[in-house]
């Protein structure tokens, strides 16, 4: 079993701590480093959250479609428990890019939701993460659950190149990537960085716990033969 | 300004969540695990001499 997910209370510290560290470091960036934008004032702040969380969230569903290839392959469930960390990862980040964007959008465009491409297909990656999550919980056996979301993790990467390319490929309003002063672009790399990382640490945490909730599961079921 | 702070509000309220979340689900696993092996350890004590000598 992983040390942070076992008893060592020096795990939990160490943990906490860097999480904390993590999630400060973007924050002192943002609020102490990052110039104000002259024609969106303090709104324009949102971007460097927006951005961080709308990166990690596609990685995750590349996690996804990456380990159900593996998995269907090798039939081995603990890439599964990375699929499954991934997806809720996954789901919990689309959602606050979906939110972080509608509050950019109301103070960029003056309304909280429009179907241009770029949101739209985010829409859709966040509705084919819940439908994911859905399918797994419903379903007992773990093999059957594992091959099923495998399945629907593939289906749904194929709209990860229509989210990326959503700018470029359609008609929108959504900015594609604008021109950046050298400070700001560096605060929204630090931020970047640092959710990622802090992202990283609870998926890598959420997948130990997985690991030993399948092993207590096997646990029981030997002492129930 | 409005909202840059509810958004902040909300990415830390998400992200908070999901920690808390982790902890409880932490804890329930630990319980569980200490509950099996405390199970194990009562079974062994507790066996016939005669199921341990086969």
């Amino acid at each position: 079993m992983d040390k942070a997910a076992g008893k060592t209370p020096w795990g939990a510290v160490v943990w906490s701590v860097l999480c904390f560290g993590f999630g400060a470091a973007p924050m002192a960036a943002i609020f102490l480093l990052a110039p104000r934008e002259e024609t969106m004032g303090d709104a324009q702040r949102i971007l460097y959250v927006h951005v961080s969380v709308a990166w990690f969230g596609l990685l995750c569903f590349l996690i996804m479609a990456g380990t159900g290839v593996i998995y269907l392959l090798r039939r081995d469930l603990s890439w599964d428990h990375w699929s499954q960390s991934a997806a809720e990862l996954g789901w919990l980040c689309t959602a606050l890019t979906l939110i972080t964007g509608s509050l950019w959008a109301h103070a960029a465009w003056n309304t909280w939701w429009t179907w241009d491409p770029r949101l739209a297909t985010t829409f859709v990656l966040w509705a084919i993460c819940s439908a994911y999550l859905i399918v797994r919980g419903s379903l007992e056996d773990p093999h059957r659950r594992a091959r099923l979301s495998a399945v629907l993790a593939i289906l749904g990467a194929v709209d990860l190149p229509l989210v990326i390319m959503a700018t470029g490929w359609f008609r929108g309003i959504h900015p594609a990537a604008p021109d950046m002063e050298p400070p700001m672009r560096a605060v929204l790399l630090v931020s970047i960085g640092s959710f990622s990382v802090l992202f990283s640490i609870l998926l890598k945490r959420r997948r130990a716990q997985l690991r030993l909730a399948a092993m207590l599961a096997l646990r029981e079921e030997k002492a129930d033969i | 300004m409005g909202s840059f702070l509810t958004a902040y509000v909300v990415l830390w309220l998400g992200v908070a969540g999901y920690m808390v979340w982790l902890a409880a689900e932490q804890r329930r696993l630990q319980r569980t695990l200490d509950a099996s092996q405390w199970g194990l350890a009562e079974s062994e004590d507790h066996q016939p001499p005669a199921s341990k000598a086969a």
